[in-house]
């Protein structure tokens, strides 16, 4: 899906890149978590992934397409669609499923297909009932969910989210990640980039950026084995994960537990 | 000298097609040297009530006292109290403005008629308070970075001297280094004998940090009282409106089944305790 | 804490009326020519007919009458200083005197005229957004304006950003108004003061705002490309406009009306 070689960035007028000597490949139906501090390139990253940055040195690969090329943005960007982190300066339109139209609209589509695309999406984010609504009037964790359906509009293969929960409460972060887990189930390809740790238990790789630079990739087991690095890293161990541990360390819970309240509970209280 | 708001009630828009109940009789405390958190989900009216602690919003009805000063005297009485209670918005970096750091730091303390010398000396005490180097007072606000940003907006709140400072989610957008970084720092608030008030959606933030807990549930108060009795509370049962930390529901799984096992947020400690209930 | 809702930018109400089902690019260009009809007004009866063609278009749109008069509400002073400044300032037979200040016969029905001239002005053209959505108006000038597109002009463009700064319109209100508490918090007086003062107290207000929006622009440009967002070039709409029977007949029927008005005018 994504195959970065040798990636660096640096921001015009920047001193020090944003990113350095970056290798990177992701693979089609992957969650891959792209964790670190604020400052760690993480965002930077992303941008890379739909050519809205294009790297100052080494190529960039989407699909195969190199992301230099002018001539493939087009196909880059319907492959690939982002969220960002502010849920208003996503959304064009005063109606909700004006705006979920809005992609399908660039993409020169006919008014059939895209009522069709807005109302499938609109239903997998859970705002169909919302479809005349003002777009003004949405709250937080909603208009996030609004700018979701309208990057799903897209039919994209990926999706890559920049901390697009970093600005929701957490009822807002619990209905974003609702909807991740179910496009990951159906096959989407899902980049998450954040610093949250209790946000990325279901991804199935994870990167740790540190000043531009892969400080460790690996899977979540081994992310929580590093714990010793969290604070160089700039990161937090959830209270669910450090009980785990724990307690597998004791014997007292298989290994293959997840970290999350249900099937902890499912172990603990057979 | 503390501040007293009693049976606050208000609502917006009244008598129009908008008209919302925002708040619906709060009581609340708060003294000088003493962390209160205000806990409760968007819509609970927990922003109302910041915006009455410092008079920018009037109680429809019941009162609110600030060292004595009743928010609806005269309107002098209003500065008075907006003096004594400093007000940080969530994501204060958008109200930045000034040219240079020792501008933005200068603009309360000038507003309310501070002498040039004592403004001088409250920005470098402040901005010591906030862990800021004075070397950026020549910079400018929007070169800072954004753990700089959050504190130099509290900083420059902080340098009018209020005697109470209200914080509606200071953490908000941190990560968790920075989130510690900024915590640390207002714990020390408190042992200067600032009053904190400290507005939060996260409940798991407001038992580690504060004395007293309040807890907003549709502009009603659900729950008003220490971090303890608020855990003991919730072993009999849920608090509506309040969104528990996975880690208390967990807690609250494991004792339904029969572990007896304390309500903490330590996960070290839980899984110790457990680990001595398994064994026997 | 939200704003109210913005009833004094003409807000569009959705409803299910013959005039709301019209093409937008109808609605358009009846509304210039009623408003051009307007203007020409002069005879008091003219007034009471286009009077009675409102309360008719009120009820054919299924919008209350007082929803529409309320549309005059924010131009109320302008139509009363308008009126003011003919009732004084015209010369003819005086009929009133007081100082310095005199009425004449004429200024009496200059006042008359182009405070009513102004006042339906305002409600008719109210009624152009009362009944079309903002993305309507927006297609419907875009598809206006697009034939001048081959002479440079930004049909597309001009649409686009229309569409933008409605939908912004009452983000910004809320802003403005987070913006102004924060500041007040910290001690802002934006009450007293002369005019330079005060305008000098509101610098913390519209720094702050200007660079929300400007980092709003850069984020919302990058937002729009992530979608393939690349100008009006190959774009196609989810609701196409498309002229119907009714349309013609509503453009046939303003032509005829403001035809029948203005006539009437003149030969009284």
């Amino acid at each position: 899906m994504f195959a970065l070689r040798g990636v660096s960035f640096t921001y015009p007028g920047a001193v020090t890149p944003a990113l350095d000597g970056v290798g990177l490949s992701i693979r089609n139906g992957e969650w891959v978590a792209l964790i670190g501090a604020n400052g760690s390139g993480k965002s930077t990253l992303a941008k890379l992934f739909n050519a809205l940055l294009i790297p100052t040195r080494g190529d960039c690969l989407v699909c195969g397409l190199k992301t230099d090329n002018e001539e493939n943005l087009w196909a880059i960007r319907s492959r690939v669609s982002m969220v960002f982190q502010n849920p208003d300066n996503q959304i064009v339109a005063s109606v909700v499923e004006e705006d979920v139209a809005f992609g399908p609209e660039n993409l020169g589509l006919p008014p059939l297909e895209i009522h069709g695309r807005v109302f499938d999406c609109l239903c997998l984010v859970g705002l169909e009932e919302k479809r005349r609504a003002p777009t003004y009037a949405l709250s937080g964790g909603q208009k996030q969910r609004l700018a979701i359906a309208g990057a799903l509009a897209m039919q994209p293969r990926c999706l890559v989210l920049d901390e697009a929960t970093a600005m929701l409460d957490p009822q807002g972060r619990e209905d974003v990640l609702k909807i991740l887990r179910s496009l990951h189930k159906r096959g989407m390809t899902l980049v998450q980039i954040t610093h949250r740790l209790d946000e990325i238990l279901d991804a199935t790789r994870v990167v740790v950026l540190g000043k531009g630079r892969i400080a460790w990739a690996g899977d979540l087991a081994g992310l929580f084995a590093m714990r010793d690095c969290f604070d160089e890293w700039g990161l937090e161990m959830p209270p669910l994960v450090r009980f785990s541990r724990k307690l597998q360390e004791r014997n007292l819970l298989p290994k293959a537990c997840l970290p999350f309240v249900k099937e902890l509970l499912e172990n603990l209280c057979p | 000298m503390s501040i007293r708001v009693a049976s606050l009630r208000h609502v917006y828009h009244p008598g129009t097609p908008l008209e919302t109940k925002a708040l619906g009789g709060v009581d609340l405390t708060v003294d000088p040297g003493t962390w209160v958190a205000v806990v409760g989900q968007t819509g609970s009216g927990k922003s109302t009530l910041a915006q009455h602690l410092n008079a920018l919003l009037l109680p429809t009805s019941g009162s609110v006292e600030v060292d004595g000063i009743s928010t609806t005297a005269a309107a002098s009485s209003l500065r008075m109290v907006r003096r004594k209670v400093g007000l940080v918005f969530q994501y204060p970096e958008h109200q930045l403005f000034a040219e240079s750091v020792l501008e933005e730091m200068a603009f309360g303390p000038r507003n309310w008629k501070f002498s040039e010398d004592d403004i001088r000396e409250t920005t470098t005490r402040t901005m010591k308070l906030l862990g800021l180097s004075e070397e950026l007072l020549a910079r400018s606000p929007f070169q800072l970075s954004g753990g700089q940003k959050r504190r130099l907006c509290i900083a420059s709140v902080l340098a009018a001297r209020p005697d109470y400072l209200v914080l509606d989610e200071p953490t908000a957008g941190m990560d968790a280094p920075g989130r510690r970084e900024l915590l640390g720092l207002l714990k020390g608030l408190v042992k200067e004998r600032i009053g904190v008030v400290h507005i939060t959606h996260d409940l798991e933030l407001a038992l580690a940090m504060a004395e007293q807990v309040l807890v907003l549930e549709k502009g009603k108060t659900v729950f008003c009282g220490t971090p303890g009795s608020l855990m003991d509370e919730l072993i009999e049962r849920p608090i509506k409106g309040l969104c528990l930390p996975p880690i208390l529901e967990l807690v609250s799984g494991l004792r339904d089944y029969g572990y007896n096992v304390p309500f903490t947020l330590d996960a070290v400690e839980l899984a110790d305790r457990l680990e001595k209930e398994m064994r026997t | 804490m939200k704003f109210l809702n913005h009833l004094t930018l003409g807000q569009y109400i959705p409803a299910d009326s013959p005039v709301h089902r019209l093409d937008p690019r109808c609605k358009i260009l009846s509304v210039v020519l009623l408003l051009a009809g307007i203007f020409m007004m002069k005879h008091p009866a003219a007034f009471i007919a286009w009077g009675i063609f409102l309360l008719f278009l009120s009820r054919f749109s299924r919008i209350p009458f007082r929803v529409v008069i309320q549309g005059a509400r924010p131009v109320i002073i302008l139509v009363i200083f308008t009126a003011g400044i003919h009732l004084f300032l015209t010369r003819g037979v005086t009929i009133w005197e007081w100082g310095p200040f005199s009425v004449s016969k004429e200024g009496v029905g200059m006042a008359f005229r182009m405070g009513l001239r102004l006042f339906f002005l305002v409600l008719y053209a109210g009624f152009l957004t009362l009944t079309t959505s903002p993305m309507e108006l927006s297609d419907g000038l875009e598809s206006l304006f697009r034939p001048f597109q081959r002479v440079g002009f930004p049909a597309h463009e001009m649409a686009m950003m229309m569409t933008i700064a409605l939908r912004f319109i009452p983000t910004l209100f809320d802003e403005t108004d987070r913006i102004l508490r924060a500041q007040l918090a910290r001690g802002a007086d934006l009450d007293h003061g002369g005019i330079f003062r005060r305008m000098k107290a509101f610098i913390p207000v519209l720094v702050p705002l200007f660079v929300i929006v400007f980092q709003r622009a850069e984020d919302l440009a990058q937002a729009m490309e992530a979608r393939c967002y690349r100008g009006g070039t190959g774009r196609s709409r989810m609701n196409p406009l498309r002229w119907k029977r009714a349309d013609t007949f509503a453009m046939a029927g303003s032509i005829v009306i403001v035809a029948v008005f203005v006539l009437m005018d003149m030969g009284a």
